[in-house]
């Protein structure tokens, strides 16, 4: 009976052991894992571009894993320390330092001087340095691309920047000037009371002047950073900061062009013409193609005339895991990702603009779209290129964009003033920066050694 | 020969078909608990440090002055408010599918739906119905002339309060939301099938004999039928009571990420952000341990004072 038992036993578990072999086809090819946030619109390119990637290189075989973005950190760090996570993956300038710090991700600079045909004048040149630094981890300072020693843990893909967004269609319909380049949040506030309809006088309103609480935008355009990456302080109280956040919160309840915060149509409400103008990145030119509207875009206003404007962009990167087994694949796999096939893919997928200057300006960047028209492409370069920031991102930044996120929810609700909601993210970013880098904390980095 | 002495070959391999089982038990639930037990009591920030650092009782003294902590036990508690309610809904139903109607069956199906549909399709579905100004019960509540709350973001403030003790706290709507929307999933659910079962299992006689002794049909139902059913409700009770220390990660993860201000953060909630968000693995073990040293004395006491009131045949 036993021996029956046993044998049985050991049946079901070779049969189960079966099921786990790999595929035939596959068979002494090199397997590569990649993984991205993204939505599903942005997966044919990415599938494409994988595809090409395979057909180049027959001897190996990527495997693709895409997580959206509210859970992909969250994914990316629990794999990470568990050394399970993928060889390449998609990297934020908001969480490199952590990784790189931690030891988890290669410094590509290696692989960089290695290859013959790099020139950073290829690309944009400005995301590259959100993903350098010098010195030894876990003790890192940011740095510039060619500063001596320094390394770089992601090869950047894209280069993005926020917008205004405006419908062409409803402001045609009041016979309202479109917004421009010398807008000030005065005139968003003249031209979003007008768009605000209720056209059937049901007491809601159909039509909103604005929509977005995109604070951190208005104040970056301002000059407001809500870091200080070299002192390491947070820096939320700063006035531009706050007024910022005042601003948002006024379009809301002082004068009522923006729908009360409600999760469930964000980031929807332009697309459907619900609202006249919102902020946004430029990955939402595809999603925004979905609108029956006519829409255009300009850059984002200034609180007062008098205040130059700063604009900013940033760029996703590949990393290699430090724990992979095939770095030298890998490293092809991220630079063949932000290569001249890839980069034009990328440009037609209206899902970012790629960091290859070459596919940028091409005839592909925004080929299958209509909107926005081809005259406003130089505004989004000009976005671009213009003065640029220095980074705003430290390690923790999960956490303290979380509590962020939380106490400006409290503003939005009108039960905080948006300087105490600053004045807590600063507390509380401050205690996290504390426990990340010990001392260091508001005296700058490298003073305690 | 009896059965169970026919051999020892033969419970040898009783054990050997549990083994797998067993085995799986052990390594990946068993040995994890420990480890969280061993955990709790270490400082281990799981990305930045290597290997974990004994902390003592810190994760604990920090758990007890954490203002942030007791908040969400008091969310914890608010929102199993609705257990009696939903277990006397769930026992009206079950009283009205007891009987031998055609349609009972298909009832009993839709009733039921809820819990074998997907949880996440159902919070999304809810993220609708509630939504301020599109949302299903703001526009049936505009039909009879009633300005619905934004449930899930919105707050109000109770003058009553105000005017008979001086505290003014804000009250969110999100915090009956969930309550009601549990209502809704949960009354159908589990809780009726065992109340129908309950109900079944009563014996017919004694319904006869109260009926010989002239009962009414709420005597029948307070004599007969309540004390009957007594181990099921006091069953479904302790379930409900550990489910909801347990409960709110759904809602809170899909609907509402905790907010506003903190007000539908559960201990389960807060347990997964402290560890895939903040990744502290001491601190969040050290919650989840507390979670159950409350559960372990709730469930004590609940045994121990059960049987006075539980009634059986």
């Amino acid at each position: 009976m036993p021996a029956r038992a046993a044998a049985l036993l050991a049946l079901c578990l070779v049969a189960t052991a079966g099921g786990c072999s790999t595929r035939g086809a596959d068979e002494g090819k090199i397997v590569l894992s990649y993984t991205r946030w993204g939505d599903p619109s942005e997966m044919d390119s990415t599938r494409e571009i994988i595809r090409q990637f395979m057909a180049e290189n027959p001897g190996v075989v990527v495997r693709v894993d895409v997580v959206s973005w509210e859970q992909y950190w969250q994914k990316m760090a629990t794999a990470a320390v568990t050394g399970t996570a993928q060889d390449v993956w998609l990297m934020s300038p908001a969480y490199v330092e952590q990784y790189a710090g931690a030891g988890r991700i290669l410094d590509l600079m290696p692989f960089i001087r290695a290859d013959k045909t790099f020139n950073l004048d290829d690309y944009f040149p400005r995301p590259f340095d959100d993903y350098c630094f010098t010195g030894k981890p876990p003790a890192l300072q940011p740095a510039r691309f060619g500063d001596p020693g320094a390394r770089v843990y992601a090869f950047t893909r894209d280069y993005n920047c926020q917008l205004l967004y405006y419908n062409r269609d409803h402001f045609d319909a009041l016979g309202l000037a479109y917004p421009n380049e010398s807008w000030t949040w005065d005139n968003v506030v003249v031209a979003a009371k007008k768009l605000t309809i209720d056209f059937n006088g049901d007491g809601v309103i159909d039509q909103w002047g604005f929509y977005g609480l995109e604070y951190g935008a208005f104040a970056r355009t301002n000059g407001g950073l809500r870091m200080d990456v070299m002192k390491l302080r947070s820096t939320c109280s700063d006035p531009r900061i706050v007024d910022a956040v005042r601003f948002c919160h006024d379009l809301v309840y002082k004068y009522k062009v923006a729908p009360p915060p409600d999760a469930q149509i964000e980031g929807e409400a332009f697309t459907t013409g619900k609202a006249a103008m919102t902020l946004g990145g430029t990955w939402n030119i595809r999603r925004f193609n979905a609108s029956r509207f006519l829409w255009d875009l300009t850059s984002i206003p200034t609180d007062t005339k008098e205040r130059k404007r700063a604009t900013a962009g940033g760029g996703m990167g590949h990393c290699i895991y430090a724990g992979t087994a095939h770095p030298g694949e890998a490293w092809k796999l991220v630079k063949f990702l932000s290569a001249e096939a890839s980069q034009r893919e990328l440009a037609r997928s209206g899902t970012s603009v790629p960091v290859l200057k070459k596919a940028a300006f091409s005839a592909d960047f925004l080929a299958p779209f209509d909107r926005p028209p081809k005259e406003s492409y130089p505004l989004i370069f000009k976005n671009l290129t213009g003065e640029q920031h220095h980074a705003t991102y430290t390690r923790g930044y999960l956490e303290y964009s979380e509590f962020e996120r939380r106490m400006f929810q409290g503003v939005w609700a009108d039960l905080r003033t948006p300087e105490e909601a600053c004045r807590l993210v600063d507390e509380e970013t401050d205690r996290i920066l504390r426990r990340e880098y010990g001392d260091v904390v508001g005296k700058g980095r490298g003073a305690g050694e | 020969m009896s059965y169970r002495n026919r051999g020892s070959d033969y419970s040898r391999a009783g054990y050997l078909f549990l083994l797998p089982n067993i085995t799986g038990f052990a390594f990946f639930v068993f040995l994890p608990v420990l480890a969280s037990l061993a955990l709790s009591f270490c400082d281990w920030h799981i990305f930045n440090s290597r290997y974990p650092s004994w902390n003592g009782f810190g994760n604990y003294s920090r758990l007890m002055s954490s203002r942030d902590f007791w908040y969400y036990l008091f969310n914890t508690c608010f929102l199993m408010l609705g257990i009696p309610i939903g277990m006397m809904l769930s026992l009206g139903l079950a009283l009205l599918l007891n009987k031998g109607y055609r349609a009972v069956r298909v009832l009993r199906m839709i009733y039921f739906l809820p819990t074998v549909t997907s949880g996440v399709a159902l919070l999304v579905l809810w993220l609708w119905i509630y939504n301020a100004q599109y949302g299903l019960v703001n526009l049936t509540l505009a039909r009879f002339g009633i300005e619905g709350p934004a449930w899930l973001n919105g707050h109000f403030r109770l003058e009553f309060l105000h005017d008979w003790f001086g505290v003014d706290p804000v009250c969110f709507w999100s915090k009956p939301a969930l309550m009601l929307m549990g209502l809704w999933t949960g009354v159908g659910g589990y809780n009726m099938i065992l109340y129908l079962a309950g109900l079944q299992g009563i014996n017919p006689e004694l319904y006869e004999a109260a009926e010989v002794d002239g009962a009414g049909a709420w005597q029948k139902f307070w004599h007969v039928t309540w004390p009957m059913l007594s181990p099921t409700t006091f069953f479904i009770f302790i379930m409900s009571i550990i489910g909801g220390f347990e409960g709110g990660f759904e809602a809170a993860y899909v609907m509402t990420q905790g907010g506003p201000e903190g007000s539908t953060t559960t201990v389960s909630y807060q347990i997964f952000q402290e560890i895939y968000q903040n990744n502290q693995a001491g601190y969040a073990s050290s919650i989840a341990w507390f979670l159950f040293g409350i559960v372990f004395l709730l469930t004590l006491a609940s045994w121990h004072f059960g049987g006075k009131v539980v009634h059986h045949e």
